[in-house]
């Protein structure tokens, strides 16, 4: 593999294998080491990828180079220090509650087996159907479908005990806006 | 209608966590071109690139290899040595029954194991080979090589001098720049230094191969060659003046012994000898 092949392959997958790891950690450095070492194994490695396998290829080395380094190590669980939520309201009030809606999360993504979550997260912030995340992770559709419903089981056990009175406000703005962007 | 309940909360978490996450953005510590200049600069502290990375598969095949390929040169290689030494005669056999008699100080090489692909023998010194019939079967020796395939010959080779005799079937040899020459019943070749080949036919091979009867027979031959014989035959030194190209024509016996053999050499050449120690004779012009 020439460089230049190689730095196409980095500018295509890099940010997708780091989210990936992502998902699975929720800690933007372990996240970025794992990527960084998946790449460079395939450098050294000099492996001829076939085009259509690459992406599962990288999340296959990526996974199994997380499994080895940080399964029994206990991983800070840093998931909004990254990623920040769509866009924030201004009001002041909505500032608070979208606080809380955000700490209601990253208690029930803690909590939320990692399988579930990686499934979960990449249908909901890489927007990938189920045959994509099928495809990627080497598993069936049947099983992204199982763990996308226990993942949202799992949410709403989660979410329904601390934001009961706060989900119906945040629900009705949001589905509000969501209307009114439809309508747009 | 609480089952109800709960598939509306289902569909409605649905909803309000893709609004939630959907369209999200990542803050990373570090850059992707950030990431891209380290593993850029790893890339060319290594440019090769290609770690070392054993397959245990590969390795197994390239042992397997490894291990046929000892074998075959075991067999292919390993040698035996026959080897006479000063005064000694050998009967070697071969590993297919065909039989040299080795003179005093000579030394035949074969491979035995592949004796059955090829029948091979290295040859130094002189050697009359009882072949039996099969395969080429082929001497060599530093000046040139003979080939035959069932057949009885000699073959002297000693320092420059070459001479391959005939005794019955055919032989080829072969000089080491490449002339042939093809020897009948009653013939023997010469071939000297340069490699050029003389044949002469109709000749009597007994005095070639006498020496297998202990009887030396020299016609015509180099006072220095007569004299190596002797020492070879009877395993002493004998220093004798190199200028001396006068031809001998005798014959001697092994069951002289060596003054007796002298004695018998050196008048007729207007030469006589000094028995300095031992087995060390010092040969001198008899007006000396």
């Amino acid at each position: 593999m020439k460089k230049e092949e190689f730095k196409t392959l980095f500018d295509t997958y890099f940010e997708d294998v780091r989210r990936y790891v992502f998902y699975r950690s929720a800690n933007d450095e372990i996240s970025t080491d794992i990527a960084q070492d998946t790449f460079m194994r395939i450098w050294e490695k000099q492996m001829t990828i076939d085009p259509k396998l690459v992406k599962g290829l990288l999340f296959k080395i990526a996974g199994d180079l997380f499994v080895s380094h940080y399964r029994k190590e206990k991983i800070a669980f840093n998931f909004f220090n990254t990623f920040q939520p769509n866009s924030k309201s201004t009001n002041p009030e909505d500032e608070l509650n979208y606080q809380e809606l955000q700490n209601a999360y990253d208690a029930a993504l803690k909590s939320m087996p990692e399988k579930q979550r990686t499934v979960f997260l990449m249908n909901r912030i890489d927007e990938l159907k189920y045959k994509e995340i099928a495809d990627q992770l080497g598993l069936s559709v049947k099983a992204i479908e199982k763990r996308m419903s226990q993942a949202l089981d799992h949410l709403k056990t989660h979410l329904k005990s601390k934001i009961s009175g706060l989900i119906l406000f945040i629900l009705g703005f949001r589905l509000n806006r969501i209307n009114t962007e439809n309508k747009k | 209608m609480k089952e109800n309940k709960d598939d509306m909360n289902l569909s409605a978490v649905d909803r309000e966590s893709k609004a939630f996450l959907t369209g999200g953005k990542f803050s990373w510590t570090k850059s992707n071109a950030d990431i891209w200049a380290t593993l850029e600069s790893k890339i060319d502290a290594q440019p090769k690139g290609r770690s070392l990375n054993f397959n245990f598969g590969k390795l197994a095949v390239a042992a397997s290899i490894l291990i046929l390929f000892s074998l075959g040169s075991f067999l292919r290689f390993y040698s035996v040595q026959i080897e006479t030494s000063v005064g000694q005669h050998l009967l070697a056999e071969l590993p297919d029954h065909s039989k040299v008699d080795l003179n005093a100080q000579s030394k035949i090489t074969y491979y035995p194991h592949w004796w059955s692909i090829s029948r091979i023998v290295r040859l130094e010194g002189e050697g009359f080979f009882e072949v039996e019939k099969g395969n080429k079967f082929t001497v060599i020796s530093s000046i040139s090589t003979t080939q035959v395939l069932g057949t009885s010959f000699n073959i002297y080779s000693r320092e420059d001098v070459y001479k391959v005799t005939c005794v019955t079937g055919r032989v080829k040899i072969k000089s080491k720049i490449g002339t042939e020459a093809i020897l009948k019943p009653n013939s023997k070749a010469l071939i000297d230094a340069e490699g050029k080949i003389n044949v002469l036919t109709g000749i009597e091979t007994f005095p070639e191969i006498s020496w297998k009867k202990n009887i030396f027979l020299f016609t015509a031959s180099p006072v220095l060659q007569v004299f190596s014989e002797i020492e070879r035959q009877y395993g002493v030194k004998i220093e004798a003046p190199t200028d001396n190209f006068t031809l001998y024509t005798g014959n001697f016996s092994k069951d002289q012994n060596v003054e007796e053999v002298l004695n018998y050499v050196c008048p007729a050449l207007g030469l006589k000898y000094i028995r300095k120690s031992g087995v060390e004779y010092v040969i001198i012009r008899e007006n000396e």
